[in-house]
């Protein structure tokens, strides 16, 4: 799962990052609001930590440019705790409202709710065959049986699972799974593609050849 | 809403009492006046009868009253002149004329009597008698020699006794009330005693309605009194309701609302304009201290949030060294943008409860501008500020320390907002009774739409790049407090990319024409 934060506060920004990658999210960062909208339109983050007062563009103009062309899920983090505030950015089209000082634990939580929502998943269980994920606690089973999987794998299986449906190109997959810091080699994905089928059968991740992924049932 | 419920008791009962009492005086009033009135009618009534019926009771003649139409002409012509002459001759007798009262009522009254009857007399003389009967009165003669009744006429009372009549005292005529009746007693010629009587009753009766009909009228018109009493007092204290609700709304919490009088009294008018003033300015007041509390609690939740976010962050695992030092150092800035931002929060509310407090010595502008001058320009080696001595001391009345808290804040504002190289320029100068002190950067200047809110607390200009640097946003807002704690006043031009100019006016005392900068 990739996430941009959009926050001025530098020392606010690098604790979000180092937290948020300890959770095995791939982090991008942004400390104005310009160099923000440009990072959003240009990937699909699963999610965007947004604060609002910035100086170049606030974080309200970033949201309602974004809209015209993204439905990326936002978490507006902000000190503005004001009703009027959350309900601003609510209607312009935020998925959530976190107000600072915050604890760490909410807002994991809550980034996770917003990516299992707009995967459309209701719960933090996922289940593919004898395979079943806990998204809150970041952990597989198989057959009941907890699977040790490396912060990196679990976000690719994660990330296939909540994709079941449709092929998974390489080039999202790097996209999701990767920051703008790691070095896009081609074949660091083929390794955590190869580790994963090694861990938990060689039937899960299937190779649709020339177009990418898809995760598959029987293994 | 009990005092006015009290006034309103109050009020109505001194309406009631004064009421009350008007009332009963009236009342008492007109029954005394009505009841003599009503005798003395009676009296008079019972006089016209006397003189229209005496002829007919003292002259044996008249007891042929009954074949009078068998008379003959000659004797009923002799009839009427007889009846014709009797006003005249009983007002001999019993009345004698007095020649300087020559327009009694009674005897004008009487002299009509002649004209009533001329048409026909014996017919007229019946209605007259017809209509004595019908008011009830009674005659009876006496012989006064005798003592035996020759006469009686009418419905006469069973206990009437001549004894009871007879005085021998030379009184001709007298009136008087008996067993409720008014009667005129006469002694006529020493020959007859005659009493005319008619009963009271009648005016009783009559007595008895009109009193009921004073009562009604009375309750009435009290009823009305009251209601319309209390119309008026409630149209009275209408607004003095309006004003208490209002002010009632108002403590409840509503803060918003104001007193709305139409057609009120001038004084009452006089006195809503000055509450919804007072209510403005409170409201005002209350609005300022919530938005100032909302942005200095606005302020403070940034370092809370970074010192939570570095520490949970850091606690979740086992880090490196360097990871914790990084750590602690930025709860360390966010512990020190908190200070600054008590200290100046801890600063501007002594100064708003307790006015500023200073320590006023008269003291030379020009060295205590250059200091804090000089200290600004050792805090930064990326900005160079300069001063620019006055040509002539100026002395002031000021708190040393806390103009160079104007100076020092300026500069570091300057410092602070400017990108390095930026050069920052402080001037001293007399300018007739005040000292000109200025204050220019050539930075990036302020846009003319932020200015004249620089000086409000809290305000930044840029949303974020204070913040970073540390500034509480208090800082001018602090300098203007002091500023005009000191009667003088400050001002901020600027071109938005060229430079800003600050401008501080403070009185100053003496003007010595000796060079300075020494």
């Amino acid at each position: 799962m990739r996430l941009l934060i959009v926050e001025d506060e530098t020392d606010l920004r690098m604790a979000l990052i180092m937290a948020l990658e300890d959770e095995g999210y791939a982090v991008d960062s942004a400390e104005d609001g310009e160099e923000g909208l440009y990072k959003a339109q240009e990937l699909d983050y699963d999610a965007i930590v947004l604060d609002i007062m910035m100086p170049k563009m606030d974080g309200w103009e970033l949201l309602n440019e974004l809209r015209k062309e993204k439905k990326t899920p936002v978490l507006i983090l902000t000190a503005r705790g004001e009703v009027s505030d959350k309900i601003k950015g609510l209607d312009l089209g935020s998925d959530d409202f976190l107000v600072k000082p915050f604890d760490m634990d909410e807002l994991f939580a809550r980034l996770r709710a917003l990516i299992r929502r707009s995967a459309g998943k209701a719960s933090n269980e996922i289940s593919l065959g004898k395979l079943s994920l806990n998204t809150a606690t970041k952990s597989a089973y198989l057959e009941g049986e907890e699977i040790n999987l490396t912060a990196l794998e679990y976000a690719l299986v994660e990330y296939l699972m909540m994709h079941r449906n449709c092929v998974v190109t390489r080039v999202e997959l790097y996209q999701h799974l990767f920051d703008e810091n790691d070095d896009s080699l081609s074949n660091l994905l083929d390794v955590h593609v190869c580790n994963v089928r090694h861990k938990i059968g060689s039937g899960f991740i299937k190779t649709k050849r020339g177009q990418g992924y898809i995760a598959g049932a029987d293994f | 809403m009990k005092i006015l419920n009290s006034i309103k008791t109050r009020l109505l009962f001194w309406q009631m009492l004064l009421l009350a009492s008007v009332l009963i005086t009236l009342l008492q009033m007109h029954q005394h006046v009505r009841h003599n009135e009503l005798i003395s009618t009676t009296d008079v009534e019972l006089r016209r009868i006397q003189n229209l019926i005496m002829p007919a009771i003292a002259s044996k003649r008249k007891n042929a009253r009954a074949s009078f139409r068998n008379e003959t002409p000659q004797r009923r012509k002799f009839f009427n002149r007889e009846m014709d002459d009797m006003p005249a001759r009983l007002n001999q007798r019993f009345d004698p004329p007095k020649r300087d009262q020559p327009t009694d009522p009674r005897r004008k009254e009487l002299s009509q009597i002649p004209a009533k009857m001329d048409s026909d007399p014996v017919l007229k003389a019946k209605e007259v008698l017809d209509d004595i009967l019908k008011k009830s009165v009674y005659i009876v003669s006496w012989s006064l020699r005798s003592g035996e009744e020759d006469q009686r006429f009418g419905n006469v009372p069973e206990s009437l006794k001549f004894e009871t009549y007879y005085n021998p005292d030379d009184i001709q005529q007298t009136t008087y009330t008996r067993n409720g009746n008014r009667e005129l007693v006469i002694k006529h010629r020493g020959r007859n005693l005659i009493v005319i009587g008619q009963p009271l009753t009648q005016i009783n009766k009559q007595m008895t309605e009109i009193r009921e009909n004073m009562l009604l009228v009375g309750i009435s018109i009290f009823i009305f009194a009251l209601l319309s009493g209390r119309i008026i007092i409630d149209r009275g204290l209408r607004p003095v309701r309006v004003i208490s609700d209002t002010a009632r709304e108002i403590a409840s919490g509503r803060r918003e609302k104001r007193i709305r009088l139409s057609d009120a009294p001038q004084e009452l008018e006089g006195m809503a304009t000055t509450l919804n003033h007072t209510f403005d300015s409170l409201d005002e007041a209350i609005r300022r201290q919530a938005r100032f509390t909302a942005d200095a609690s606005h302020e403070l939740r940034t370092p809370v949030s970074i010192i939570m976010a570095q520490t949970q962050t850091v606690l979740r695992k086992e880090r490196t060294i360097e990871q914790y030092k990084s750590a602690l150092s930025a709860c360390l800035r966010a512990g020190r943008r908190m200070k600054n931002l008590s200290d100046s929060l801890l600063d501007l509310t002594r100064m708003d409860a307790q006015g500023l407090s200073l320590d006023i010595h008269e003291c030379d502008l020009g060295p205590l501008l250059s200091d804090a001058a000089e200290f600004t320009d050792d805090i930064s080696d990326k900005h160079k500020v300069t001063y620019i001595a006055s040509a002539t001391s100026v002395l002031a009345n000021v708190d040393n320390n806390r103009i160079q808290q104007v100076i020092i804040n300026l500069v570091g504002n300057a410092i602070k907002h400017n990108p390095e190289g930026c050069e920052i320029e402080v001037s001293l100068e007399a300018d007739g009774n005040n000292a000109l002190i200025k204050l220019s950067d050539n930075g990036i200047g302020i846009p003319a739409d932020h200015l004249p809110h620089i000086f409000e607390r809290f305000y930044r200009v840029d949303k974020s790049r204070s913040r970073e640097s540390g500034g509480s946003g208090l800082g001018l807002s602090i300098v203007r407090n002091i500023v005009e704690a000191h009667n003088g006043t400050i001002t901020a031009e600027s071109i938005p990319g060229t430079n800003t100019t600050f401008t501080v006016y403070l009185p100053i005392c003496v003007i010595k024409n000796t060079p300075s900068g020494n």
